[in-house]
């Protein structure tokens, strides 16, 4: 599993791990019913603190990306995509939000934000000019 | 539960010249079992002093502090041997090899693990036929490490143990500490450190020392938290800086201005509507958090 940390980062550890994991549902890196790491494991292959691990875990259980199986270890969950998905436009939407308050504080108006918007969408060729 | 309850502790040293100098300095600390705290802090912070004060190797000067249950000024043998204690002094006996001293200190410890000692000096590359006064420093804090997890202690207590190890030492003995920390061991453990890094992978809460004080504790991510950075290209007035909210410090740099704030949101908005519309809030590393407490008193 592809997870890195980055500890000159100021967003806390176990959010960067749920965030990665997240992620790689999002883009079918990780599918349902596949295994994860176990919290020592991942600790030991990041180097950081077990109980970070198993934070991040209950954060992902919590939101129904992954689910444990008594005994086994932890795994993907069916519904994790949907979870994913949520997450997705959660993170995109932030983006989009910083951009308007940008665009609002620059005195943009509603219809120059919109003709920005579509310059660009077809600029990366997501809609037909 | 707390693994460790510390209050108004102080060490007092009498100073060269007259006077007293307290390297503990009215320190209180609560440190939950099961969990890894960090001490963060300059040399001379009190760190190696503090350690000393929980271990008993020091008495305090006022103050109090219980271990596991058990106050400081009457430590006993039954609560030495659920600690395990590395320090940066080197105490252990020159002339003994490093297999004699594991055989007498095991005399001492009714919980000695063999087989784990033996994983131990195997994974460490340990040499047991050398004299501990021909010991390299890596071997040196290696030994101490095999001789401080031997009996499985509940408590581990580490004086700077990634100071002077090369990048794969350093790693290692991260491992190892991960390897203690199970999640169902209930096992507690304190390290103190100057590399901010250690802390921010290892440490579920933090205490920040500087001249024998704790300036902030708490949990790793509340105290990275407490101080966000915000910044912002657009000059604007001095006199409209002093009312910044949540200002703590303020750096100009040649293409950006750095507001360091308690409060991120309200600054935001403040220097919005003061005229630098590009002003962004920075979440602040602990590194970065760690200067701004310990540079703030020096300059």
């Amino acid at each position: 599993m592809d997870v890195k940390v980055d500890t000159s980062d100021g967003t806390p550890i176990y959010l960067q791990i749920v965030d990665q994991i997240k992620r790689s549902v999002a883009v079918g890196r990780l599918k349902p019913e596949d295994p994860l790491p176990s919290v020592r494991q991942l600790a030991l292959d990041l180097t950081i603190n077990p109980n970070t691990v198993a934070r991040a875990y209950l954060e992902l259980e919590h939101d129904g990306v992954i689910y444990k199986r008594q005994g086994q270890g932890t795994y993907v969950s069916a519904h994790a995509v949907d979870a994913s998905r949520r997450e997705r436009n959660r993170i995109v939407g932030a983006l989009f939000d910083k951009a308007i308050v940008e665009a609002v504080n620059f005195g943009m108006s509603a219809s120059e934000i919109d003709e920005l918007y579509r310059g660009l969408m077809r600029r990366y060729k997501l809609e037909k000019p | 539960m707390n693994a460790i309850e510390v209050r108004q502790l102080t060490r007092a040293f009498a100073k060269k010249g007259g006077g007293q100098i307290s390297a503990v300095d009215a320190v209180s600390l609560d440190v939950a079992q099961g969990t890894v705290c960090g001490l963060l802090g300059p040399d001379g912070a009190g760190k190696s002093t503090l350690l000393k004060l929980l271990v008993g190797h020091l008495r305090p000067t006022s103050g109090s502090a219980t271990v596991l249950g058990q106050s400081v000024a009457h430590l006993d043998s039954a609560l030495w041997s659920r600690l395990g204690y590395v320090s940066q002094q080197h105490y252990l006996p020159a002339w003994m090899t490093a297999a004699e001293c594991l055989r007498y200190a095991r005399a001492f410890r009714p919980q000695w693990d063999e087989g784990k000692v033996r994983r131990l000096v195997e994974r460490l590359e340990l040499p047991l036929d050398v004299r501990i006064r021909n010991l390299t420093h890596g071997h040196y804090v290696r030994l101490q490490i095999v001789l401080a997890l031997a009996h499985n202690p509940e408590l581990i207590l580490l004086d700077e143990p990634t100071s002077g190890l090369d990048p794969g030492g350093r790693h290692e003995l991260l491992a190892m500490l991960i390897e203690e920390m199970a999640p169902d061991s209930g096992r507690t453990v304190v390290f103190s450190s100057h590399l901010v890094e250690d802390i921010e992978r290892m440490a579920d809460s933090v205490a920040i020392m500087d001249a024998g004080r704790v300036v902030t504790s708490g949990l790793l991510d509340t105290v990275k938290g407490s101080r966000s950075r915000v910044e912002f290209s657009s000059p604007i007035p001095e006199a409209d800086l002093s009312a910044l909210p949540g200002l703590i410090s303020f750096k100009r740099a040649t293409t950006v201005n750095v507001a360091v704030t308690s409060e991120p949101d309200h600054a935001l908005q403040y220097l919005r509507s003061h005229g630098a519309a590009d002003a962004s809030v920075v979440s602040a590393s602990l590194e970065q958090v760690f200067f701004d407490y310990v540079n703030r008193r020096q300059e």
